[in-house]
């Protein structure tokens, strides 16, 4: 095929693509292509970016992937991607991928053997097993995460391992095991199928999550009415869609949410009879003080199960306490007008309504972001808009796999698989027996979480002085820079082993280097937001002797049990991963040997053996087998017949949920309590751990835009998105801007206690923040806001707040 | 070479009109089949950069309310080493 008939060949299959969007009858474009030829290979995939999940179907050419479109048989995406998701491919073939394993000599990185740095890490690792620790992602696959949990918490007999997504959702997940015993969201997407009312909780998902945005905005273009509320602390892309925007102060959305409470108990909300028949009143067991330098001491409290839980409360101290909370006197505290908090709980209050919370990483990020989750969930509790289709409380996550791995693989510092809890004995032994293990090899202590981990391994004497990095970039996006990563290289005996797939922030001090398959260059499988998993084959090969992250750590594994480490080996004295390679005739297929890894499909075989974990809190996984052929499905995936595995789109609900019990119309089956019952939760309103002041007076909020995804490790390397979205900047108000004499394009200086950054200002841009106040991306590596932001983190959740801190600015 | 398929929603409205003449005349831009306010767009340019921008254009361009990528075709254009490499 010449290149005009190409073009023309091209233009015809791209204008079906998109004619099969709006007219359905015209099928599947994909089938179409193939039917059609070309020689290009289509298969499914997720979206490699954000935690949505979005499906899409590759094709690959000559062992590159030469093409993409979204998959219409995705129910997240339904045929449509952002235009992040448009540009997947090509984050694979950024110049300067890393193809050899690399050791740091004199300060510079030379190239090494695979033999060399997996013989490296063994020995860095048995000398000192406690010192180690293992820092992963939400971008890991179902498979790696598991693996690398059953390598630390199985084999080195501690928990220091910890995933990035405690920087982005691990308040979600406080909150919803706080509120119902078990983690993760009761509704799914489809709820924006049917809300009639939509509120963000700061959050801005026309440029974090745009495709689910378009699919409620494609809602009202087509008539639908969707009354949409943006609470936020600046104007936003979002904002510019809004019905109502109301600008809060930062910290105050506890106090909107309580205002919501107080008028539906004026009400007389707490008279409906699902609030006695389904849910407890409860608050949290002790005071605290948000004071920072009381941290670690409320830290080691507030891990208890028990204070996550809270107490009962009676009904007259529940209504006491947000007597408070009148629309006039959180209008005082937080900005938002009273005759909107009015507005928002008379839709709350009203049974035609379908009212759906939506948030992020405002609730999240944030030094009470446990008790914000929580506060969200219970006015939907309060209210009755719960368990409908449309009326649900939702937490949307960052990452492609930040439920999939991090909470249900457990790859947490607390938990186990399945999302068990390390501090729960029984949990512990049924690990054990799962994997094979002597009895007591799992710890009954609490691991390292992020900002611990690296605060120990940043510090001389610290806990910790060996920590290997896969699948994230904390050079770039740990809050506190200079503290938690900088200082590195001023501490002797430290040792940073990075796994990546290019050279970053976190590579830059790393004194051993891994490259890394990445996305489709290998086997996979995420787990989404709305607990969907979604499996995909390896595509390419990747490029030189770029490995899977699941690999390099079985090779760890392997040399540590042959030269004796007595952690590597199951009760039986084999390796511990030996049962899970067996062959049906009992000898062992050596996936450690590269040449041989893909003798057989080690995601299935690691998944297979972790699925048992899945049902013990009813979040029940298919076999591979079934992921292999659908387009995602959302847990707990029940077998109804043989060979016949169903979804469930909203638990806890009767008829919708397999695990609830007929005529109970709700069960919470997880209850902290153990009686059926959620919570509805008590929380108040407290000021920031650190405000503006005389010498630090404006708010800093650090965020994420459209083009980008994260740290930009991959799409500043895509040249559509690195040239629409360049380089980092600052937005400020406009009267903020003429005070400090700056205009747009002009470098100003933020400043806070903790370091400084000198970038450009963007005046009247794509968002807007409120007089006294700041806005600045994180994707850019050149520009790192986090040597600005705080490390102070929720008790509970342990989640870093880059939502707030005190700055000062001054024209550069 | 680039070649991407989009669904457009335009206003039902004069400027909605006006935006489907504007693309019509484009050279960037095929326009195909609709369905009530929906409307099958191509954008075919020589590079990624010129689709990003015919994209952008398309997105800003009054009476288009709704823009949304189906499927791209990727060329070879050379991709930058680095996340640093300098546009300030």
């Amino acid at each position: 095929m010449n290149d005009l008939d190409r073009r023309a060949f091209l233009k015809t299959s791209a204008m079906a693509a998109a004619a099969a969007m709006i007219l359905p009858h015209l099928g599947s474009a994909a089938e179409g292509d193939a039917q059609a030829g070309d020689g290009i290979r289509w298969d499914k995939a997720p979206c490699r970016f954000c935690g949505t999940g979005c499906g899409v179907l590759l094709g690959a050419k000559d062992g590159k992937i030469v093409a993409m479109q979204a998959d219409k048989e995705a129910s997240v995406n339904k045929g449509l991607c952002c235009v992040k998701g448009y540009h997947v491919g090509l984050i694979l073939y950024g110049q300067d991928r890393l193809t050899v394993p690399q050791k740091r000599v004199d300060g510079k990185l030379v190239p090494i053997s695979w033999e060399e740095a997996i013989a490296i890490i063994r020995d860095r690792i048995s000398a000192a097993p406690a010192k180690f620790a293992m820092y992963g992602s939400g971008q890991w696959t179902i498979p790696e995460g598991y693996a690398a949990n059953k390598f630390v918490k199985g084999g080195l007999g501690h928990n220091h391992i910890d995933p990035n997504a405690r920087l982005c959702m691990a308040s979600a997940a406080a909150g919803f095991n706080a509120t119902y015993g078990v983690d993760e969201p009761a509704g799914c997407y489809d709820d924006l199928d049917h809300c009639t009312v939509l509120i963000d909780w700061g959050n801005n998902p026309a440029e974090m999550h745009p495709v689910l945005f378009s699919r409620v905005m494609d809602r009202r273009l087509k008539g639908d009415k969707v009354l949409y509320i943006d609470l936020t602390t600046r104007r936003t892309r979002s904002s510019e869609q809004a019905d109502h925007v109301a600008f809060f102060k930062p910290n105050t959305d506890l106090a909107v949410a309580n205002g919501i409470a107080h008028l539906l108990v004026k009400a007389g909300f707490l008279d409906k009879p699902w609030v006695d028949k389904f849910f407890r009143l409860r608050q949290r067991v002790a005071e605290y003080a948000p004071d920072p330098t009381k941290r670690d001491v409320y830290d080691a409290e507030a891990i208890h199960p028990k204070n996550l839980i809270g107490k009962d409360i009676t009904r007259e101290e529940y209504v006491k306490n947000l007597e408070f909370y009148t629309p006039e006197k959180v209008e005082e505290i937080s900005g938002v007008p009273a005759s909107l908090i009015r507005l928002m709980a008379e839709k709350m209050a009203d049974p035609n309504e379908r009212v759906l919370s939506w948030w992020c990483m405002g609730p999240n990020q944030h030094t009470r972001g446990t008790a914000m989750n929580s506060l969200l969930h219970s006015i939907h509790h309060l209210s009755g808009q719960w368990g409908k289709p449309g009326a649900s409380a939702f937490s949307l996550t960052g990452q492609p796999s930040a439920c999939g791995t991090a909470r249900e693989v457990g790859t947490f510092s607390h938990l186990l698989p399945g999302h068990l809890p390390v501090l729960n004995p029984h949990y512990r032994e049924v690990t054990e027996e799962l994997w094979h293990l002597p009895k007591g090899r799992i710890s009954d202590k609490i691991g390292f979480h992020t900002v611990k981990m690296w605060e120990e391994f940043c510090t001389d004497g610290g806990a910790i002085d060996t920590i290997w990095v896969q699948v994230t970039n904390p050079g770039q996006t740990l809050p506190h820079q200079n503290k938690l990563f900088l200082a590195k290289k001023e501490r002797k005996g430290k040792f940073l082993i990075v796994s990546d797939v290019y050279p970053t922030a976190t590579t830059a001090l790393a004194d051993l280097v891994l490259p890394s398959a990445m996305y489709v260059e290998k086997n996979g499988m995420y787990g989404n937001a709305e607990r969907k998993q979604q499996q995909w084959f390896k595509m390419v090969e990747p490029p030189g002797q770029a490995r899977p992250d699941a690999w390099q750590v079985l090779a760890v594994s392997k040399a540590m049990f042959d030269a004796g480490f007595p952690g590597m080996k199951d009760k039986d004295g084999e390796w511990i991963f030996a049962k899970t390679l067996k062959k049906a005739d009992g000898s062992l297929i050596p996936a450690w040997d590269f040449a041989h890894y893909y003798d057989v499909n080690v995601d299935e075989r690691l998944f297979e053996e972790y699925r048992p974990f899945t049902k013990i809190k009813h979040k029940d996984l298919a076999p591979y087998a079934v992921y292999a052929k659908a387009h995602g499905l959302r847990w707990p995936v029940v077998e109804k017949t043989p060979g016949n595995w169903e979804e469930t789109l909203w638990r806890f609900v009767e008829g919708k949920d397999p695990y609830v019990k007929p005529g109970t119309g709700l069960q919470f089956y997880h209850s902290n309590t153990k009686d059926d019952k959620a919570f509805i939760w008590w929380h108040p309103y407290e000021a920031a751990p650190e405000e503006p002041d005389a010498e630090y007076p404006f708010w800093l909020c650090t965020g994420r835009v459209l083009e980008h995804w994260h740290s930009g490790t991959m799409t500043m390397r895509v040249p559509p998105l690195q040239r629409s979205m360049p380089h980092a900047y600052i937005e400020i108000h406009p009267d903020d801007a003429i005070a400090l004499h700056v205009r747009s394009g002009d470098k100003v200086t933020v400043e806070s206690r903790r370091g400084s950054l000198t970038l450009p200002a963007w005046i009247k841009g794509r968002g807007q923040p409120p007089k006294g106040s700041c806005f600045v991306p994180f994707f850019d590596e050149r520009l790192q806001i986090n040597l600005v932001t705080k490390d102070y983190h929720d008790p509970f959740s342990k989640q870093p707040d880059f939502k707030k801190c005190a700055v000062r600015l001054r024209k550069a | 070479m680039s070649i991407s398929s989009l669904v457009i929603d335009a206003a039902t409205d004069e400027h909605g009109r006006q935006a489907l003449a504007s693309i019509a005349g484009d050279p960037r831009f095929t326009l195909g089949p609709s369905y009530g306010n929906r409307h099958a767009v191509v954008i075919d340019t020589p590079s990624v950069a010129e689709d990003t921008d015919a994209f952008a254009w398309l997105s800003d361009l009054p009476g288009v309310r709704l823009v949304t990528l189906v499927r791209a075709y990727l060329d070879d254009e050379a991709l930058p080493a680095g996340a640093a490499a300098n546009y300030l």
